[in-house]
């Protein structure tokens, strides 16, 4: 209840800023570009202002993930991206599965079993993009062939 | 141009080495995509979007149209076999293929499935080649007003049938709708939400985006979520064969799925999970067996299992026709026609009717090769499902980073992927729908294109969506429709709180507390209807709800 309060505050104050937004555009006509930004601005404001007020318990299906082992990962992705274009994708790549391999609640050997695939994947997908497809990967290292 | 002539041009281009091989690495990568609990069609056909940059476009939709029929039938194997969909919409076969393979009866269970998928697709494709040049006919005829309108009328399904509870429908769809504002207006050229970074000048690429909404949050949850382990039974082996008696048996069902199927799946936001439940429910209330449903019974897998197969090809018909998706696969579908240059809509069957047909003549032969491949490596594949889910999870994270990247060769578009991925997990996490954003942002331009070209032509008048017969007529038909979604939640909710009395009532005296109702019933959230009638005979949604959360609940086996 509290959570979906929350995000629906959030989704009002993202209504909030669509809708002023929107009001910089052309507003000389009304087939104008505001229009449907406009729209979907008030709507977010009405919607997000009724979630605060009448919260609902979400239908979440979905398994449960625990907080930290997810933000550990999203901070690994984070690094990832930044990482990728310095070392390379192969590179970037393989540490981002030993990274990814540590936080979830796997078993040692499911630990190892995760680096090994994900390194396997990366080379893998290296050798078929830039040697197949002859499509370039990210990074000046393992990555285009004379880049 | 005549039906056969194209027909035959269409032959001509399927049966090259290049198209071949895309029909046998769609159908064949359908199947092992639906079996892998978790991954299903949506995520799967998201995952595999940066082919469309290498392929020729009738041969990338081959390959993407087969895929998603092909793992229809992939998710029903992994559902026999370990109790577990490999799609939401293969929840239904549960009931009584998990149970016939409890019996000993695998192999009969899955050639159940698979005759029936291949009937109902073989009869569902044949509708869709003569129905798609109709309604393109009919929809030549309408202006952007009826466009616009259509488009609202679809938006309005989806957020109302497809999100879940109303509230949350909408603001996916309203969110979608933004993401497909950013960049230059279509109309004037002027820059909107693209804080000056001209990469997103041509708006939030496609690829990136369906990738991230739906694939990087199934590998997280494959990677870091709860090791749980399915319920999993021995396999008995055997052949994947019906006698012509056997199929005899099950063709009323059957035949009543692929009916069901076809004309649920026209409807924009009918196509899911609900479909099946429904055929099931009317084959049961129509079987001359009605007590065998949920212990096995061929009735009962072979009518949902028709119904996914005929629902999936007829939403290609409004995807290919109008340019509208009614579900989220076919929207992904449609996003892949346009990174492949297409327009989907009624001009491009009167453009470009070879490729289509093309498409649609694949989609046939890969129905015989689904048939051919099913009975063959069935078995195979019900014993690949155990494949370890953080396996699985860390490879799809390497290889979205890798299609994401691909097109443009920029880390922008990482960095796109990974936003969505991030949104994919809240958005699952507070109990939102993340097709409902994707179809907002893909139908959301072409809705106000035309609602703008509309208003331009009557000069700023907003009437004109009223003088229009058609254009009224689909508008009411939105209205109408929201207030049935509306009502019918009103009433499921007044229903839940009189079994929530009756049953405090009855237990009057006893320490039970609301507490000991499901979530949903104790407050007045979406599922109170399923959690209130477990055994009534709309126990279509209801078994969906249950069994959708019980195989959540069992989630992966590691």
């Amino acid at each position: 209840m509290v959570a979906d309060r929350v995000v629906s505050g959030i989704i009002g104050a993202l209504g909030v800023y669509v809708l002023a937004e929107s009001t910089t555009f052309d507003l000389g006509t009304v087939a104008g570009p505001w229009l449907v930004p406009m729209i979907v601005g008030i709507l977010l404001i009405v919607l997000g202002a009724w979630g605060v007020v009448r919260p609902e318990r979400g239908n979440n299906a979905w398994v449960r993930l625990r907080r930290l082992p997810v933000a550990i990962t999203a901070v690994i992705l984070c690094a990832y991206l930044f990482l990728m274009p310095v070392l390379g994708f192969v590179i970037a790549s393989v540490l981002m599965c030993i990274g990814l391999s540590l936080p979830g609640p796997l078993q040692p050997k499911m630990r190892l079993g995760v680096c090994v695939a994900g390194t396997v994947a990366s080379v893998g997908l290296y050798l078929l993009f830039v040697h197949v497809f002859n499509v370039p990967l990210p990074g000046p290292v393992w990555s285009t062939p004379g880049e | 141009m005549n039906l056969a002539v194209v027909l035959g041009q269409a032959a001509a281009h399927l049966f090259t080495p290049v198209g071949l091989l895309c029909l046998v690495a769609g159908t064949v990568t359908g199947i092992l995509v639906g079996a892998l609990p978790g991954i299903g069609p949506l995520s799967g056909i998201a995952l595999l979007l940066p082919l469309s940059f290498f392929l020729p476009p009738a041969e990338a939709l081959i390959f993407y149209t087969t895929l998603y029929q092909a793992a229809e039938y992939g998710g029903s194997i992994t559902a026999i076999a370990v109790s577990t969909p490999g799609s939401p919409n293969s929840a239904a076969i549960i009931l009584d293929g998990y149970q016939l393979n409890r019996a000993g009866r695998a192999a009969k269970a899955f050639a159940y499935s698979l005759w029936s998928a291949t009937y109902g697709g073989v009869i569902t494709t044949i509708l869709l080649i003569l129905v798609t040049p109709i309604v393109a006919s009919w929809a030549l005829l309408l202006g952007p007003t009826e466009y616009a309108a259509l488009g609202i009328l679809g938006l309005t399904a989806i957020a109302f049938l497809v999100g879940g509870a109303p509230r949350r429908g909408i603001i996916g769809v309203a969110i979608g709708v933004l993401i497909g504002t950013i960049g230059l207006d279509s109309v004037t050229g002027l820059p909107r939400f693209d804080f000056g970074n001209i990469l997103l000048s041509g708006g939030i690429p496609l690829a990136p985006m369906l990738i991230g909404l739906f694939a990087i949050p199934e590998a997280i949850r494959m990677l870091v979520g709860d090791q749980v382990t399915g319920t999993t039974v021995p396999q008995q082996r055997g052949r994947v064969w019906l006698t012509f008696r056997e199929f005899r048996s099950v063709l009323r069902p059957t035949t009543l799925g692929t009916v069901i199927g076809f004309f649920t799946g026209l409807l924009p936001g009918m196509a899911g999970s609900v479909p099946p439940f429904l055929s099931y429910n009317v084959a049961k209330a129509t079987s001359r067996h009605p007590e065998q449903f949920g212990k096995g019974s061929a009735e009962g897998i072979a009518a949902p299992e028709a119904t996914n197969a005929a629902v999936m090809h007829a939403t290609l018909i409004p995807t290919f026709a109008l340019g509208i998706p009614g579900t989220p696969t076919s929207a992904i579908i449609l996003g892949a026609m346009l990174i492949a240059g297409l327009t989907p809509g009624p001009e491009l069957l009167a453009r470009d009717p070879v490729t289509v047909y093309t498409v649609f003549l694949g989609l046939f032969f890969g129905t015989g090769l689904l048939w051919l491949l099913g009975m063959v490596t069935t078995n195979a594949w019900a014993k690949m499902i155990s494949l370890p889910a953080p396996i699985i999870g860390i490879s799809i994270i390497v290889l979205c980073t890798v299609g994401a990247y691909a097109n443009r060769g920029t880390m922008f578009d990482v960095g796109v992927l990974l936003v969505f991925g991030g949104l994919g997990l809240l958005v699952r996490r507070f109990g939102y729908s993340g097709p409902t954003i994707v179809l907002g942002a893909i139908l959301g331009p072409i809705i106000e294109r035309n609602l703008r070209l509309s208003l331009i032509l009557s000069n700023d008048s907003p009437v004109t969506f009223l003088t229009h017969p058609i254009s009224l007529a689909l508008l009411l038909a939105a209205v109408a429709l929201m207030g049935v979604v509306v009502a019918t939640k009103r009433s499921s909710r007044a229903v839940a709180r009189r079994a929530s009395a009756a049953g405090k009532t009855a237990r009057s005296g006893d320490t039970e507390t609301p507490q000991d109702l499901p979530d949903e019933a104790a407050t007045d959230g979406d599922g109170a209807s399923a959690a209130a009638e477990p055994k009534s005979e709309q126990a279509g949604i209801a078994v969906a709800t249950t069994a959708n959360t019980d195989t959540s609940r069992e989630g992966v086996t590691r």
